[in-house]
């Protein structure tokens, strides 16, 4: 995890200037993200702003600012209204490196650190394997997430896991153990399929 | 309060004729409040703080008022303090589905609870217990086509009970697991493990 020296800082970002950098880093990321690089006009890049992927990013960088200077109840107050707007539940105390981008943040529940670059799918579980409230400190045996993460729609990181650099996390996969770098994980889909034409009073499923 | 009713009441099955006497509204109310007094022990016995301060304790505080209105035959009242649970809290708990005592909620936000729950009974992250998109085909005490979940049942994360089956007490259903068949007491359910994608990075 080379980029993970925002990470190893246990206090969290130490000032408005960090947190701009990151959010900036993170802005930057949803343009390349939703314009594909191309130039867009100054109006539209503002435009930007509201979306929900920036939203998410802008309360957790304040969340995380509050929690790195002791104030956890207003950091876990900030992530709670968060969680009412956008529907993503990030752990104040978790250090996500620049460029997080989270297109859909719809039922996400992230406690964990990450590295650069990290993009969360709807429906991810993120944290240990007990649940710790937004208030709590953040917690020892939380997932480690390394650089260019990619966490699948529904799927699972939970207890404390290391997920190396590049690794993608499968759709729906649960996780309990060490994902090592560069790995795309998947489950075995193991679907039961028949005919449509039962008769009435049979399983439709 | 005999000891039938007390038995009855942690269990939280609903005292017969609870509206039709005043002594049963009484048995009726006492047993919603020692049901409360269960979840805040169940709380404290977590190791944290006040649970009345928590969004989770809220949506189960709501959900016995709920029920309560449900047992007196207030359905309108029933309905509303399901809808404000729903509003408040994001759980969906219908004052139809009976739960006992006990119950730790820590992230009501998303939590579907349809069915019967035993005493002390823990449900993580949205883990949720439900029926299939199917006709009820068979009631085992849950309602149509709901689980029945015995006592100090634990979901972790993201698991999901469907249909109407039965859950042993103490069992610990793992986090992101699909119940759809019986589980046997003191069972522990384990997700399917993850393998890598072949042919794909380091690990292939």
């Amino acid at each position: 995890m080379t980029g993970a020296v925002v990470n190893t800082d246990p206090h969290g970002p130490t000032g408005y200037a960090e947190v701009r950098r990151l959010l900036s880093a993170d802005f930057a990321r949803v343009l390349r993200q939703t314009t594909g690089g191309k130039p867009t006009s100054r109006l539209r890049r503002l435009m930007h702003l509201t979306l929900p992927a920036m939203q998410v990013a802008i309360f957790h960088r304040v969340a995380h600012l509050l929690h790195g200077h002791g104030w956890r109840r207003c950091a876990a107050a900030v992530s709670n209204l968060s969680l009412r707007l956008t529907g993503a539940s990030l752990h104040p105390g978790s250090p996500i490196g620049p460029g997080l981008f989270v297109p859909h943040p719809a039922r996400i529940v992230f406690c964990g650190s990450a590295g650069i670059d990290l993009v969360l799918l709807p429906g991810t579980l993120v944290g240990p394997r007990d649940w710790v409230f937004p208030g709590a400190p953040f917690p020892a045996d939380a997932p480690r997430l390394g650089d260019n993460a990619v966490v699948g729609a529904h799927a699972a990181v939970q207890g404390a896991v290391t997920v190396g650099a590049g690794a993608t996390i499968g759709i729906g996969v649960c996780s309990l153990r060490d994902v090592p770098a560069g790995t795309v994980t998947m489950v075995a889909q193991r679907q039961i399929r028949s005919r449509s034409d039962v008769p009435e009073g049979g399983d439709a499923v | 309060m005999s000891e039938r009713a007390e038995t009855d009441a942690a269990r939280g099955i609903p005292l017969a004729g609870a509206s039709k006497s005043a002594d049963g509204r009484r048995q009726c109310w006492a047993q919603m409040r020692m049901a409360l007094a269960a979840d805040r022990a169940h709380w404290h016995r977590r190791g944290h703080g006040s649970a009345r301060l928590y969004r989770g304790y809220h949506a189960v505080w709501l959900y016995r008022l709920s029920r309560y209105s449900h047992e007196r035959g207030w359905r309108m009242a029933a309905w509303l303090l399901w809808l404000v649970n729903g509003w408040w809290t994001g759980s969906d708990i219908p004052p139809s589905s009976r739960i006992a005592g006990g119950l730790f909620l820590p992230y009501p936000f998303g939590a579907v609870i349809a069915g019967a729950v035993g005493r002390d009974a823990a449900f993580g992250v949205q883990a949720s217990i439900g029926g299939l998109l199917k006709e009820p085909d068979q009631d085992i005490g849950g309602g149509p086509g709901l689980p029945l979940l015995g006592d100090g049942v634990v979901l972790e994360a993201g698991a999901i009970v469907l249909g109407a089956v039965r859950i042993g007490d103490r069992a610990r259903l793992g986090p992101r697991t699909t119940i759809l068949k019986d589980v046997e007491p003191g069972e522990t359910v384990m997700p399917q493990p993850w393998r890598a994608l072949p042919g794909r990075g380091a690990a292939a």
